[in-house]
C-alpha cells in the first residue's frame, strides 16, 4: 500500500507564498518607505504571533506607528508578545481591534490603559512572563510568524548592524529566522559597507528605511546628587555587610540609585575597608556612569553589558557554583548541598507616599485576580531573596529556617 | 507630545471672576437660560451661579485661545469641567453646554438646597480614607467616598454635620489636610442619582457630535471620541466619583508632555504637579499667565 503524499515543508511554502504578493514592491529585500502599510497588509495575516521590538529604551517605533494604521478588516485578531508595552501606539492597535491577544513582560509605561483594556475585554492576556521566559518561549511554544525589529544601519544586501543598541534583536529575529516566519526590520540609514554585521541578511525578509530614527530613551544615566544619605547608609552596610561578607565577586546590579551608590562607595569606603581585588570585580549589569570611578581605580576587571533586576534577580536551581559567596551559603550538613546565589533586595522601609514598604499581601494578588492569570505576577520570589538591606539593618534570610523567622 | 486642555470644576470658583468676561457671553446665557449672571458675593453661595460662571468663565478663555491656533491633542474637565472639555473637543456648542449646565444644577439645587457639601482629604490612601468613611458612617447624616484626584487626596460629599465628624476623624488618622470645599452640593455620590434620572431627558434633547480629539471620561477614566459615550459620562458624573487620577495617568501614557488649564484657579496643575513630578510635564495656567503669554509659552514649547 502506498503513503498518501505528505508536505514536508509547510511552513517554508506558506512563508515564499506571502512574500510573493509584495514581490512588486521590493527591489532586493527593500521596500520603500511610503509602502511599508501595504507590505505589513500583505505579509500579516488576522490571528497571526507578531512580535513588536521595544523594551525600556529601544522602540521599532517607525513600524508599530505603520501598524497602527493598517487596514482593521485585512488584519485583525493578531497575537502579540512584546517584552515592553511601553507608546501609546501599542494599546491603540488593540482599541482598533487589528490585535487582541497579548503576552508580554513589562507595562510599566502604560499600565493604567493595560488594565483598563484587559477589564473592557479589548485585551485578552496570555500571560504577564518574566523576560528570560518570553525570550525563551519564542523559540518553543510563543514561535513568532512575523517579527517587526529596528536596526542602526543595513547595507545593499540587507545585512544588519544595530550599534551600540542591540538590546533583544537578535534573539526576536532567530525566533522567526529559524522557524520560517518573516523578518521584517525598519533601519535608520542605508550604507555601502557596515561596520560591523550583527544580524546576517540571510536571516532578514523586508527592510525598509524608516522615516526618522527609532525611537531611543537612555534610562541608564544616575546622577550620583541625587542619591541620598539613606542609600549612602545602605549601601555601606551591603559592602561590609554582604560583599565582604560572602567575598562576593561575580555580580549583577539594577539600575536604581540603591545599586548606584554601591558602585560610588567602592574606590572610597571599599578601599578603606581593604576589598580591593577582593570583592566586586566581574559585573554583568547595565552601566551607568556611577561605576566609571570604580573602572578608572582598578576595581573592574570585566563587564559585560546585561542586566536587570527582573532577569537576574531569581536563584535558577541548577546551577552550581564554586565561588565563596555560593560555598558560604552552603548546608554543610547535606552532602548534595551546592550553594546558592546571592539575591539581595535593597528598600527603604517607607515608600516616596510615606507609606510602609512591607505589606502584609502583595497587590500581585489582585492583579492575578482582576486579569485571570495563572500565577501572580511576582518578579523575584522570597525563596530565592537571600538578603534584605534596609535603613534599619541587614536580614539574612538564608539563615532563617522558619517563616516567623524570616 | 501631545497637549491636553483641562478645564477644573466646582470648588475653584473666585469672587470677582467675571469682571473681564464680555457681556456678549453673559447676555447669551441670559438668552439661553433666562439666567442673569451677577458677579455678587451672595450669589457665591449658589450652585447654579457657581456652575454657569465657571462654565462661561471656562468657555470664554477657550474661545480666545482658539483665535490663537493653539488645539488640544487631549481634553480633559473636572465634574463641570467635563461640559466644557465636551465643548473644546466641538461634541456640544456653547448653547448646548450652558443650557444643559444650567439644567443640571437647578436638579441639584432642589435636591440638596442647604446642609450639603464636599470634602477633600490629603494624605491617606484611597482605602484608608475609604475606611474613615465606613467608620464614622451615620445614615442620619450621610457621608460618601467620592472623587481620587491624586493617590493621595480624595473628595467626600455628603451632609454637612456628617462631612465635619469624618473629616475630624481623617485629621485624627493623620491625614495632611481634611477641610470642607466651596460646593454646596454632594456631588460624585449616590445621593445624586435621583438627579440623574430627572436630568436624562435634558441631555437626550440634544444632538451631540463626534470629538474632534480624545475626550477622557470622568466616570472610568477611558477615552473615547463617542459622542453617545461622551453623553452618558456628563450625565452620570453627578452621582459618580470623578476618576482624576486613573483620567491623568492615561492622558499621560497617550503621550501628554504640556497641560493647559483653564480659568479659574490653578487647582489640576497642582494635581498635575502631585501625580508626576514638576519635571516631566509642562504646565500653563491660563489664570497666572494670561492668554497672551499663553500662546506666547505655547508656540514656543510646539
Amino acid at each position: 500500500m502506498e503513503k498518501p503524499q505528505r508536505n514536508w515543508d509547510t511552513k517554508r511554502v506558506q512563508k515564499a507564498q506571502r512574500l510573493a504578493k509584495i514581490s512588486q514592491l521590493m527591489t532586493g529585500k527593500y521596500v520603500e518607505t511610503d509602502q511599508i502599510i501595504t507590505v505589513l497588509e500583505a505579509l500579516i495575516a488576522p490571528g497571526d504571533k507578531v512580535v513588536l521590538e521595544g523594551d525600556n529604551q529601544k522602540q521599532a517605533s517607525f513600524l508599530s506607528q505603520s501598524l497602527e494604521q493598517v487596514n482593521p478588516e485585512k488584519v485583525n485578531n493578531l497575537h502579540m508578545i512584546m517584552s515592553s508595552i511601553s507608546r501609546p501606539e501599542h494599546l491603540n492597535i488593540f482599541e482598533r481591534q487589528i490585535a487582541s491577544k497579548i503576552d508580554f513582560s513589562y507595562a510599566g509605561a502604560q499600565s493604567v490603559r493595560v488594565a483598563q483594556m484587559i477589564e473592557d475585554g479589548k485585551m485578552k492576556l496570555g500571560d504577564i512572563h518574566t523576560y528570560l521566559e518570553l525570550y525563551g518561549r519564542l523559540f518553543i511554544d510563543l514561535i513568532p510568524n512575523v517579527v517587526l525589529v529596528a536596526a542602526d544601519k543595513a547595507d545593499k544586501a540587507g545585512n544588519l548592524c544595530t550599534g551600540f543598541n542591540t538590546e533583544e534583536t537578535p534573539t526576536i529575529v532567530e525566533a522567526a529566522a529559524f522557524k520560517d516566519g518573516i523578518v521584517i526590520v525598519q533601519v535608520n540609514e542605508v550604507v555601502d559597507e557596515l561596520p560591523r554585521i550583527d544580524i546576517p541578511a540571510g536571516w532578514v525578509d523586508v527592510v525598509v528605511p524608516a522615516d526618522k530614527p527609532y525611537e531611543l530613551e537612555a534610562l541608564f544615566t544616575r546622577d550620583p546628587q541625587n542619591i541620598t544619605e539613606l542609600q549612602i547608609l545602605m549601601a555601606m552596610m551591603a559592602i561590609k555587610g554582604i560583599y565582604a561578607e560572602h567575598g562576593v565577586q561575580s555580580l549583577n546590579h539594577g539600575i536604581g540609585f540603591n545599586t548606584a551608590a554601591i558602585e560610588l562607595l567602592l574606590p572610597t569606603y571599599g578601599e578603606s575597608l581593604g576589598l580591593k581585588g577582593k570583592i566586586a570585580k566581574n559585573w554583568a549589569l547595565n552601566p551607568h556612569p556611577t561605576i566609571i570611578p570604580a573602572i578608572e581605580s582598578g576595581w573592574v576587571e570585566s563587564i559585560h553589558s546585561f542586566g536587570g533586576a527582573p532577569n537576574m534577580g531569581h536563584n535558577p536551581g541548577g546551577r552550581r557554583h564554586s565561588t565563596p559567596a555560593w560555598q558560604s551559603l552552603r548546608d554543610e550538613e547535606k552532602p548534595l548541598g551546592k550553594g546558592q546565589k546571592l539575591v539581595v533586595q535593597m528598600v527603604e522601609t517607607y515608600g516616596s507616599n510615606k507609606k510602609p514598604v512591607f505589606v502584609e499581601t502583595l497587590d500581585a494578588l489582585a492583579v492575578q485576580e482582576q486579569a485571570s492569570l495563572a500565577n501572580a505576577p511576582v518578579m523575584i520570589y522570597s525563596e530565592d531573596t537571600t538578603h534584605i538591606v534596609t535603613e534599619e539593618g541587614i536580614a539574612y534570610l538564608y539563615k532563617a529556617t522558619s517563616k516567623e523567622q524570616r | 507630545m501631545s497637549t491636553a486642555f483641562l478645564f477644573p470644576g466646582q470648588g475653584s470658583q473666585q469672587v470677582g471672576m467675571l469682571q473681564d468676561i464680555p457681556v456678549e457671553y453673559l447676555e447669551r446665557v441670559a438668552k439661553v437660560t433666562g439666567y442673569q449672571l451677577i458677579d455678587d458675593p451672595q450669589n457665591y453661595e449658589d450652585t447654579v451661579f457657581i456652575q454657569l460662571a465657571l462654565l462661561v468663565k471656562a468657555l470664554f478663555a477657550l474661545d480666545e485661545i482658539q483665535k490663537n491656533d493653539i488645539v488640544p491633542d487631549l481634553v480633559a474637565g473636572h465634574s463641570l469641567g467635563a461640559f466644557a472639555a465636551a465643548v473644546a473637543c466641538q461634541t456640544l456648542s456653547f448653547d448646548d453646554a450652558v443650557w444643559l449646565v444650567y439644567q443640571r444644577a437647578v436638579l441639584m439645587k432642589a435636591a440638596y438646597p442647604s446642609g450639603y457639601a464636599m470634602g477633600v482629604i490629603v494624605g491617606l490612601t484611597r482605602d484608608e480614607a475609604a475606611q474613615v468613611v465606613q467608620e464614622t458612617f451615620d445614615p442620619d447624616y450621610p457621608v460618601y467616598l467620592s472623587n481620587e484626584n491624586c493617590p493621595m487626596q480624595h473628595t467626600i460629599s455628603g451632609a454637612v454635620i456628617g462631612l465635619e465628624k469624618t473629616l475630624v476623624v481623617a485629621k485624627q488618622k493623620q491625614a495632611r489636610t481634611a477641610k470642607l470645599l466651596k460646593v454646596p452640593v454632594p456631588s460624585h455620590c449616590k445621593l445624586m442619582q435621583a438627579t440623574v434620572e430627572k436630568l436624562t431627558p435634558y441631555i437626550n434633547q440634544l444632538t451631540l457630535q463626534p470629538a474632534t480629539c480624545p475626550y477622557l471620561k470622568n466616570t472610568d477614566g477611558r477615552l473615547t471620541q463617542d459622542a453617545e459615550a461622551i453623553r452618558q459620562d456628563l450625565l452620570a458624573n453627578i452621582e459618580q466619583p470623578v476618576q482624576w487620577r486613573q483620567m491623568m495617568a492615561v492622558a499621560k501614557e497617550m503621550g501628554m508632555d504640556l497641560t493647559i488649564e483653564f480659568p479659574p484657579g490653578n487647582t489640576l496643575t497642582k494635581l498635575i504637579h502631585a501625580n508626576f513630578g514638576e519635571q516631566l510635564i509642562r504646565t500653563i495656567n491660563i489664570s497666572q499667565h494670561g492668554i497672551d503669554d499663553t500662546t506666547f509659552l505655547y508656540r514656543k514649547w510646539r
